[in-house]
């Protein structure tokens, strides 16, 4: 009995570091988490998290694909993403809301957006003036919002921009 | 006399032909009487007899020393506990191969959903300036063209 005991304490053991690996270290509040809750009763609504230590070792281990990105993935901490489906005229509300949301807040500066006849593709944010600490984009296409936020410290939006050039 | 009588029996006796009288007869002259020589083998024979009769109905047991083996023979419960860890340690080492597989794949997939955002912010913000460079160069025209 006491072998079976210490067998399930390991394997507890074993678990909770598991999990633990993938839990963000930074607890901070991203665009997501600010503007974006009230919206997790919609369809198929999901976020994943790939925390600090995750960044981490993935950088360490070299497993970018490219280069650049390997670079501009030393900027970021934790990356944070969330998607749902909705009606895309819903969706169209959805992107209003959060968006006078964010002027009223005055956290986050809209850095771009894509507009084609009144129907957004896609917006990007940023948080913070001369250094930027959070870069969030938002996507709509056919019923599907996907919201990308990237945390960091300083992240250079120009190594992004050069991204496709360097490809 | 009696001597003669007996051996008359006793050539009965082998031909299968006496009686059970006639034997109980026999047999208590032999044991009785300190027979001559040449009826000792029969004395023998019917002690033999004798000797088995009195084993009749009773178990005959044998027994011989037999090394004990090295490894006791374990109880039941024992062996149970032990196939049930070894089959909880499989069990556990299946599952966690599974899990830490799952694990990766969604590593995996989170890694290559991070290098698509990048390449599509980035062609986003490279839209743009194409986008504004447009603009400026139409301004541009227009502006030349009304010099």
């Amino acid at each position: 009995m006491k072998t079976i005991i210490a067998y399930f304490s390991l394997l507890l053991t074993m678990v909770s570091f598991s999990y633990g690996q993938q839990k963000p270290a930074d607890n901070a509040e991203t665009m997501i988490d600010l503007y974006f809750k009230s919206y997790s009763g919609e369809s198929k609504y999901q976020i994943n998290t790939m925390g600090e230590a995750m960044v981490k070792r993935t950088n360490e281990m070299g497993m970018w694909t490219h280069p650049s990105i390997a670079r501009i993935m030393k900027q970021v901490k934790t990356y944070k993403y969330l998607n749902f489906n909705s009606s895309p005229e819903n969706l169209q509300k959805i992107i209003a809301q959060v968006s006078a949301a964010a002027n009223k807040g005055n956290i986050y500066k809209e850095y771009f957006r894509w507009e084609t006849n009144d129907v957004v593709s896609s917006v990007i944010y940023t948080k913070g003036d001369k250094k930027i600490t959070e870069l969030d984009y938002i996507t709509l296409n056919k019923g599907h919002i996907s919201v990308s936020c990237f945390i960091g410290d300083n992240i250079d939006m120009e190594s992004i921009r050069s991204l496709v050039a360097n490809k | 006399m009696e001597k003669d009588k007996i051996e008359a029996l006793l050539e009965k006796y082998w031909n299968a032909e006496t009686t059970l009288e006639e034997e109980r007869v026999v047999k208590q002259y032999l044991e009785s009487n300190d027979p001559e020589e040449k009826l000792m083998p029969e004395k023998e024979w019917f002690g033999a007899v004798s000797d088995f009769k009195s084993l009749e109905g009773k178990t005959v047991g044998f027994s011989a020393a037999i090394d004990k083996p090295l490894i006791k023979r374990m109880p039941l419960a024992v062996v149970l506990k032990i196939a049930a860890s070894i089959l909880l340690v499989i069990a556990a080492s299946f599952w966690l191969v599974s899990y830490r597989s799952a694990l990766a794949e969604r590593d995996l997939a989170l890694q290559k959903k991070v290098e698509a955002d990048l390449f599509s912010i980035s062609k986003t913000l490279n839209q743009a300036n194409t986008g504004l460079n447009e603009i400026i160069k139409f301004k541009s025209d227009v502006k030349t063209q009304n010099d």
